[in-house]
């Protein structure tokens, strides 16, 4: 036929991720519907979405790969751990970030400088920053039946910390950063926030302390890992598309975003979308096409298209579908939204294939008689009508053997 | 006139020999052909077309064979050279240089090409009802002969059988035909109720006889082939209905429209009268049979009418006065129950598509559709079971995996409490997803021959030129049968924009069901690109 076959999409080779959920919402709860339906929330800041809340970062990745985390490249996996010294110290067996001292004095200096910056005199500057950064002993462990303590080295005990379980957003009290990327994170004591409140700093040892010589110490230099607070925490946060948040908020209901304390409607957020990016109508249609497809949109930046379509998520299959989208009106014809000719055609095309996707045309359909104003809705939508095409390479000689059909 | 090559007259591709009887052949400027003068050679049997007792040949076929070698080519009494050849006969009017490159590229590497033929192409509409490969039939010499012979015997039976069979009570769904037509459309046995009446008479016969056993299709197969034959309908002149044009009236309940008109007397085969006549009498006899329930569906219902209430006792139901005012009811009350959170989501005019509820409890009617729609699944008798004993996920004693307490299930991973067996879970999962991905489904897919029909009338631009044959096809290639090609193609300059929508529409309505190719000539360079119509299957099995 004239069709374009179907072809599956490639597996990775190596997967490291397990796959959760198709989508964030709960599947089949036993009890009432409305009872564990939760809806995650959302920040507009400076015309971006923004997630805060670790809890919610976590399912709207794990389920359905919404988002970027904003200091990782697409999985929201930022750590102040430093690589090196993680696998100096990997028999340790913690869960705590390893930082050199370095590192360290610069988290104090930084916090330090904030202080004055808030108007505290340095001495008192010093005295909190004194009392914070003190090397703790036994750091607190929560109902953690596996907390091992570890005592191969002197003073410095490091403790298996589970994983923080707390799903609070990150309390800053009267520290407050206007820019929204990152969070100061002195906190009061006690206050038990997310990770990357204890540290273990790799310091050397001072001449005067007793050297107990500890048989399984492998390193020349005697160093040791202290625990202490780290007063400059960074947060990582997920940034949302504006299609993805979109989706979630109309399609599936299951986020709010919020605009100065403020939730906004639907409509609100269609309109004010727009704004933001102009052609932001016709790449949420798409968008919410592929998605009710079952297929995971992403970017398409990387390859000069605007999305690319991932089976089950990025981690578990090469994405399949390089995808440009145009829309036109009732009689196919349409302002294109960019002007295509053959040489860019044909670029994209060899690009799509030297990295194994199929180069694919989404147009959207609208028809002549909807009005601005019907389109000012989203339900505008159900009005709209969608044709996929793949646009492929013919090789005429005959070392195409290997191509299949047509 | 035999020709007498003269060398010093005819350029000679360098390395080539002379061949004492090259063909002779003869440029005709105003028919836009070449016209053979001496018997055709070994290239007769895939290119060039007869016509009144002679042989032809298109301009751009007659250049390459120029160029090859084969021919000799004159105009005017005067050999032409291949400068000269180019330079007549490439024109606008018979075929551009450009066409006229991918051609002889296409040609160089074996393939088979030929000038598209409209007529080979066959409507959605025919090929839906096989037509195809009677048309085939029709066009082939022989092999028809014997068909027809024995298809009046045929014909009376199936009649026969036809008239019988058919008593009103037996009419399962869907309407009887409008108009009455002597022995060539009896009363058919509809078996979908798709309104396919009309003046297609011959053609709703094969349609709807679709499933009904073989001897008797073949059949109506060739009564209808015989019928056309009869009317003088041959191959050459084959007529092409253009089924867009022609109304089919909607006989189904929601808009009952009975009484039908005499179909158009040009749409009917000769000797076939047609007359109107009002249908109401047979519709009323439809849906005649009592429902007869099984002892446990009875014995369900009676349970369900002690433990639910009747719907009709709420008196906010019994202010409704008709459907569409009870399904806005219902949405409100759903709405309500949702209000609670979210306001600014659910107080407003427009609403998210999926409500909380719906990813838990699917609704048996969808579901199980879109169950059955999605999987092709070994052990049936597992998954009707847990189909049967579907309520929110509680477990029952009789779907396997035994006893176990109530529990929620949220994912197939997970770790509380999971006695289901996994594929039955594995599946209501699925289930699930696939509902939820439906409610979310609002944008409808379309396919690139849809609407190609209308834009027919648009000309201009792009057009389909040659078709083309795969090179192991050469040694079986008939010229007046070749059979459906490998491929067509659309020639246009590497410069030039690229096809819009509507094209696409328009040529892939003209390709039909043969793939289409779009040559892109660059200064002697070709690449080829195809657009070919795809729907992204739904995805959601894991």
């Amino acid at each position: 036929m004239a069709e374009a076959v179907f072809h599956a999409p490639k597996r990775k080779r190596r997967v490291y991720e397990t796959y959760e959920s198709p989508l964030p919402i709960p599947f089949g709860q036993d009890h009432g519907p409305l009872k564990e339906f939760k809806i995650f929330r959302a920040e507009m800041i400076n015309n971006n979405v923004i997630v805060r809340n670790a809890e919610d970062i976590e399912q709207l990745y794990g389920k359905g790969y919404f988002g970027k985390g904003i200091l990782s490249r697409s999985r929201p996996s930022f750590t102040i751990s430093d690589p090196k010294l993680v696998a100096k110290w990997k028999d340790m067996k913690t869960n705590m970030p390893i930082i050199t001292s370095k590192r360290y004095q610069h988290s104090v200096e930084w916090a330090a400088e904030l202080m004055r910056r808030q108007g505290q005199d340095e001495s008192t500057v010093r005295r909190i920053l004194k009392d914070y950064t003190k090397p703790l002993e036994h750091p607190p462990v929560k109902r953690n039946e596996e907390a091992q303590v570890h005592d191969k080295l002197n003073s410095g005990m490091v403790s298996n910390m589970e994983g923080t379980a707390g799903g609070e957003r990150p309390s800053v009290r009267g520290l407050h950063h206007e820019d929204g990327s990152q969070h100061i994170g002195l906190l009061h004591p006690g206050d038990r926030g997310p990770d990357h409140e204890y540290v273990l700093v790799e310091e050397a040892e001072c001449a005067m302390s007793e050297r107990e010589a500890a048989p399984n110490e492998e390193l020349v230099q005697r160093n040791r890992l202290i625990c202490r607070r780290n007063p400059y925490r960074i947060f990582e946060y997920l940034q949302l598309s504006l299609e993805e948040a979109f989706f979630l908020v109309y399609a599936l209901g299951c986020l709010s975003i919020y605009y100065e304390k403020e939730p906004l409607t639907i409509v609100k957020l269609w309109k004010a979308f727009t704004v933001v990016q102009p052609t932001f109508r016709t790449t949420y249609m798409a968008y919410h096409y592929f998605r009710s497809k079952g297929w995971v949109p992403k970017v398409g930046l990387k390859y000069g298209t605007d999305l690319l379509l991932y089976r089950k998520g990025p981690p578990f299959y090469h994405a399949s579908y390089s995808v440009i989208i145009e829309l036109v009106d009732d009689h196919f014809e349409g302002s294109l939204r960019r002007p295509l000719s053959w040489k860019s055609l044909a670029a994209l095309s060899r690009v799509s294939v030297n990295v194994s996707k199929e180069l694919m045309l989404c147009y959207l359909i609208k028809p002549s008689t909807m009005t601005d104003k019907e389109m000012e809705s989203p339900e505008c939508m159900k009005r709209i009508k969608v044709q996929e095409v793949i646009l492929s390479r013919w090789v005429s000689s005959r070392e195409r053997s290997d191509q299949d059909d047509l | 006139m035999e020709p007498e090559p003269e060398p010093a007259a005819v350029e000679v591709p360098a390395g080539r020999v002379l061949r004492g009887s090259l063909v002779a052949a003869e440029w005709r400027p105003e028919e836009g052909f070449v016209e053979l003068k001496s018997p055709a050679g070994k290239f007769w049997q895939t290119m060039g077309f007869s016509e009144q007792g002679r042989q032809r040949l298109h301009p751009e076929e007659a250049l390459y064979l120029l160029e090859c070698g084969s021919i000799h080519l004159f105009h005017q009494d005067l050999p032409l050279s291949i400068q000269e050849a180019y330079q007549l006969l490439l024109t606008d009017h018979t075929v551009t240089f450009l066409q006229y490159q991918v051609f002889s590229h296409l040609k160089r590497l074996g393939y088979v090409v030929r000038r598209f033929q409209p007529s080979s192409v066959l409507s959605p509409y025919e090929r839906q009802l096989n037509l195809d490969a009677s048309v085939q039939h029709l066009e082939d010499g022989d092999g028809k002969r014997k068909r027809s012979s024995s298809s009046p015997r045929s014909i009376n039976k199936k009649a026969k059988a036809l008239d019988n069979s058919l008593q009103p009570k037996s009419l399962a769904a869907s309407s009887p035909p409008p108009c009455s037509q002597p022995s060539q459309c009896p009363e058919e046995k509809p078996q979908e109720s798709s309104p396919m009446k009309g003046p297609g008479g011959p053609f709703q016969l094969l349609g709807s006889l679709g499933p009904s056993p073989g001897p008797a299709r073949e059949g109506v197969g060739c009564s209808w082939e015989s019928g056309r034959a009869e009317n003088g309908v041959t191959g050459a002149g084959k007529r092409r209905w253009n089924f867009e044009q022609i109304s089919f009236p909607n006989m189904a309940s929601d808009s009952r429209h009975t009484l039908l008109r005499a179909p158009a007397p040009e749409l009917l085969p000769a000797n076939v009268a047609g007359r109107e006549t009002d249908a109401e009498s047979w519709c009323q006899k439809l849906n005649q049979r009592k429902e007869k329930l099984s002892r446990r569906e009875r014995e369900h219902h009676a349970e369900a009418a002690q433990f639910q209430e009747d719907v009709n006792a709420d008196p906010e139901v019994q202010r409704c006065s008709s459907w569409r005012e009870y399904k806005e009811l219902l949405q409100r009350r759903q709405v309500q129950r949702s209000q609670r959170r979210a306001p600014h989501l659910w107080g407003q005019p427009v609403t998210p598509l999926l409500s909380p509820g719906q990813a838990s409890s699917p609704g048996t009617p969808s579901a199980c559709h879109i169950f059955e729609g999605h999987w092709q699944l070994r052990n049936h008798r597992t998954l009707e079971r847990a189909w049967m004993n579907w309520d929110g996920l509680r477990l029952k004693e009789d779907v396997g995996g035994g006893s176990g307490p109530t529990s929620t299930v949220s994912s197939p991973a997970a770790a509380a409490g999971p006695v289901w067996e996994g594929l039955e879970m594995y599946l209501v999962f699925c289930v699930l997803v696939a509902v939820v991905l439906q409610h979310i489904s609002v944008l409808q897919t379309t396919h690139l021959p849809d609407g190609g029909a209308r834009l027919l009338e648009k000309s201009g631009g792009l057009e389909i030129i040659f078709d083309v044959y795969q090179a192991d096809a050469v040694a079986t290639f008939r010229k007046n049968n070749p059979g459906k090609p490998y491929a067509r193609m659309c020639i246009s300059g590497f410069d030039e924009p690229v096809p819009d929508l509507c094209s696409l529409k328009r040529l892939s309505y003209q390709s039909g069901d043969v793939p289409l190719i779009f040559a892109l000539v660059d200064h002697g360079d070709i690449s080829f690109y195809s657009f070919r119509d795809f729907t992204l299957p739904q995805d959601v099995g894991h």
